[in-house]
């Protein structure tokens, strides 16, 4: 459903990703890995609309994304959660989450201004929608708190279910394990496989090794901006490519 | 402190009794403490209300500063001026189409220097207050040049011209309070938190689908047609303009009432803009004297509380009673 | 036709040596600390109203009077320092601004108290017998502000590249952490700008007043002026300020010779509105992103 080609992106003269292509399968959690520096998030970036590609295509269900706004992608249905979690801190919980929904409601200036009935209905289901999405991140109970006040763990399934309430078909998750403990992990992958029983696509960068094979269903390695290798946890496990590329960075993951 | 989950009905409900209350009392004030020339200075609060209102939704709400505020004043004023006097229209008309000029031009403007942040964009609109100053002084044969313009006729209701003090005041009162009760829904609203959203990250807001521009532009038209409507309701009033009306100077007093007020705080606007020209009227007739209080009172409060001289003051009631319970619990 | 070129050319370089003054102090100081100074005009009318009080109506010599304007300057670019950056901790960039607002519009009344509203001016240093080049008329005060600018500009300029106060600057304005770690004093440095900043402005006041006059209130026109000019080269960067300032007065002087004196300021604004849209990094390409900058007013 999502697939890039022939993906390309240059700052000036430095080439952070080249001649990428690969394919996500609708419902599938794909991870994204590679050292350090192999043009992971500039790949995110490029999916989000935050960057343009220099080179190549992205497309979402057969329709072309590339080269729209952030915005219009948001809303063709991709979501993303950040590196360093990205809440509106001086909004509550639940308002973070309800602006995940906000592009589905109508209500402009003038009708908000006058207070009119159906914004408060829109308001309303939009509230439900978010309380149902915090739960099912487990933090139904900080609804009502400040973002701020939650700890980086917690902010990043604020932005998971931001990223949910978008009714996004894919989201985009970059390294989501970073600092977490074991345990910790161990539920971030039960949420991760739970985000796909709702049928939504994960795409996923993380450093855990554990953490990855044990909830994708198939990995996109990057080395210096090129594609290196694709193929399912065990292929990857086994390909001696991986291991070289790996052996050969400092990366010790 | 934590926000209310849900903050449309209960918080409309709430504004709504408080604006009323306040109505209300306001209201009722000429009819207990009768005539006086108070009435006067408190119309001037009226006026001087919205376009304070205004900036505070703007700068509040999307965290923007624009120096822009002066000039919608005096292109509500010119406009519906220009309109009544040399077309005949009727002023409650000529008002109203001076806002739908006054929208179109701030889209046009937002749409281009809304795209520019922080003190860029107070450049931008300072620029853009200054090319407004400088056509009214300039295209005297529609403006009256540096001579303005006088006989503006004044409002007709049932065929009663709005003269008299106590009957603009019992006018211009529920206006500026709808306009209130429209920015304080406003606030709570959809609109609202896209907004505080925008404030803290724009961007997050663009990769959430929503379109974050739109939303500037919007809070920017709605802005400038609050300042719109002030000058169009002071034109009708005071029955002239002149090029200082929502001059550079006045710009900065906008901004000094949000600087007492607070600049989140839309009820704090209202208190600003009373405390402003309460100033204005009794304590600062010698025009230097004004400037020297205004830059005085304008450093000390940015230095002392930053967010504005209300919240601060509010915050240091509050830490000190709930130190004070603290100390009561203790002994 | 070479008469007009000639004058565009010489009333460029006049109005412009003026605005440089300004603007490069204003990016002296945005540099060093990132304040926009909106009172950086207060300079010029600070030390052009005192030599034309000293000078010019109390009969006392000229060197003195500029000897007091500049101790003048300098003592109000001290209490700037200290408004806007030393008691401004918990204050936003905004506020700053704000604050530099209130600074000027309070300098301005003070001044028309101490003085008056009215403009003044004092006699020209050499006369004021104009003589001609290509039939353009020079006044020798012109040939003083653009050589005394030049002077100053090209002097500050050789201040920050060889001296060591001056590379201690520079690298202040790149990485104040870092600068901090070698061991430059940073908030010497601050008051250094803030210092030159004034002695610009105030050379300024002292060199155009004969020619220009003065008044209380000139100040706020002058600072938007000078901090549009900074923006248009690229905040941070002197040789910005100084394209930025020779490029309005271009426009102002053009407009002037060809259209009405009374509109000059309008295709200023409207360029320094494009200018900002589409060189959001000034001419040059100033230190920092319009773009990435955000603020608010409302949080501590």
């Amino acid at each position: 459903m999502l697939a890039a080609r022939d993906l390309g992106k240059s700052f000036g003269g430095l080439t952070a990703l080249h001649n990428v292509s690969f394919d996500v399968v609708k419902g599938q959690i794909k991870a994204v890995i590679g050292p350090n520096g192999a043009g992971k998030t500039t790949l995110f970036n490029l999916i989000a609309g935050t960057l343009r590609p220099s080179a190549g295509t992205i497309t979402l269900d057969g329709k072309t994304i590339s080269g729209l706004s952030a915005s219009a992608i948001g809303a063709s249905g991709i979501a993303r959660t950040f590196q360093q979690p990205q809440v509106f801190r001086s909004l509550s919980v639940a308002e973070n989450v309800m602006l995940g929904g906000h592009r589905f409601n109508k209500a402009g200036f003038i009708a908000c201004g006058l207070g009119l009935s159906f914004t408060r209905r829109e308001e309303e289901d939009l509230h439900a929608t978010a309380s149902k999405w915090l739960d099912f991140v487990g933090l139904a109970e900080f609804s009502s708190r400040t973002a701020s006040e939650l700890s980086l763990g917690q902010q990043r399934y604020v932005e998971i279910a931001r990223a949910m309430a978008t009714g996004a078909k894919v989201i985009l998750m970059d390294e989501p394990a970073a600092g977490l403990d074991d345990t910790e992990t161990r539920q971030l992958g039960d949420l991760v496989r739970q985000i796909r029983a709702t049928g939504v696509t994960v795409l996923i960068i993380d450093h855990h090794m554990d953490f990855i094979m044990s909830i994708a269903d198939s990995i996109l390695v990057l080395n210096f901006g090129e594609w290196l290798a694709e193929g399912t946890p065990e292929e990857i496990v086994g390909s001696e490519t991986v291991i070289n590329a790996y052996l050969g960075s400092v990366e010790d993951a | 402190m934590t926000t209310i989950a849900l903050p449309a009905r209960n918080e409309i409900r709430n504004n709504a009794a408080t604006v009323l209350a306040f109505a209300a009392g306001m209201i009722a004030l000429p009819f207990v403490f009768g005539n006086g020339y108070y009435l006067n200075t408190l119309v001037f609060v009226a006026i001087l209300a919205l376009p304070a209102l205004g900036l505070s939704l703007l700068s509040g709400l999307s965290g923007q500063l624009a120096i822009s505020h002066g000039a919608f004043f005096a292109l509500g004023a010119y406009g519906s001026s220009i309109l009544a006097v040399r077309l005949g229209i009727d002023p409650a008309i000529s008002t109203i189409l001076a806002q739908f000029i006054v929208a179109a031009i701030a889209a046009a403007i937002g749409a281009v220097v809304l795209r520019l942040r922080s003190h860029y964009l107070a450049i931008a609109t300072l620029s853009f207050a200054i090319i407004v100053e400088l056509l009214i002084e300039e295209w005297s044969s529609v403006t009256g040049g540096m001579q303005g313009m006088i006989g503006i006729p004044p409002y007709e209701i049932a065929g009663m011209s709005l003269t008299s003090d106590k009957a603009v005041y019992l006018v211009y009162w529920p206006i500026t309070i709808l306009m209130l009760w429209f920015a304080l829904n406003l606030s709570v609203s959809r609109v609202g938190r896209a907004l505080r959203a925008i404030r803290e990250g724009e961007p997050i807001v663009d990769s959430l689908g929503i379109r974050a521009a739109n939303y500037k532009i919007g809070v920017y038209v709605v802005s400038s047609v609050f300042a719109g409507l002030g000058g169009s309701l002071y034109a009708h009033f005071v029955g002239f303009v002149t090029p200082a009306t929502g001059s550079l100077m006045f710009a900065i007093d906008i901004i000094m009432v949000l600087a007492l007020g607070g600049f989140d705080r839309l009820w704090g606007a209202l208190v600003g803009v009373a405390l402003i020209t309460l100033l204005n009227e009794y304590a600062l007739g010698f025009a230097d004297y004004k400037r020297i209080f205004l830059g005085v009172a304008l450093i000390a409060v940015m230095l002392v509380f930053p967010r504005g001289l209300l919240p601060g003051i509010i915050d240091l009631v509050g830490s000190g009673l709930r130190k004070g319970g603290a100390d009561a619990r203790r002994a | 036709m070479i008469t007009d070129l000639a004058q565009i050319l010489i009333t460029t370089l006049t109005v412009g040596s003026m605005y440089a003054l300004v603007a490069v102090g204003v990016s002296l100081i945005y540099s060093a600390t990132g304040v926009i100074n909106f009172a950086q005009g207060e300079f010029v009318m600070i030390s052009g109203m005192t030599v034309a009080g000293l000078y010019g109506q109390l009969g006392w010599p000229l060197a003195p009077a500029i000897g007091v304007a500049l101790v003048a300057v300098l003592l109000y670019g001290a209490l700037l320092m200290v408004l806007t950056t030393g008691l401004a901790r918990r204050t936003s960039l905004i506020g700053v601004l704000i604050i530099t607002i209130g600074a000027s519009i309070a300098t301005s009344g003070t001044a028309a108290r101490i003085w008056d509203s009215d403009t003044h001016r004092f006699a020209p240093f050499s006369g004021d017998a104009p003589f001609w080049v290509f039939g353009a008329t020079v006044t020798p005060q012109a040939l003083w502000i653009i050589g005394v600018s030049t002077v100053c500009v090209a002097g500050l300029i050789w201040f920050m590249r060889s001296t060591m106060v001056g590379k201690a600057m520079r690298a202040c304005s790149l990485d104040k952490s870092a600068a901090t770690m070698v061991g430059i004093p940073v908030q010497a440095t601050v008051m250094v700008s803030f210092l030159l900043s004034g002695l610009l402005g105030g050379v300024g006041g002292i060199v155009t007043t004969p020619l220009t006059t003065v008044d209380a209130y000139s100040g706020m026109l002058l600072a938007i002026k000078g901090f549009s000019a900074a923006m248009l080269g690229g905040m941070g960067s002197i040789v910005g300020a100084l394209l930025g300032a020779l490029l309005i007065a271009f426009i102002e002087t053009v407009t002037v010779t060809f259209g009405s004196s009374a509109l000059k300021e309008l295709p200023t604004f409207t360029a320094i509105i494009l200018v900002l849209l589409l060189l959001p990094r000034g001419i040059v390409g100033g230190r920092q992103e319009a773009g990435l900058q955000h603020e608010d007013l409302t949080k501590q």
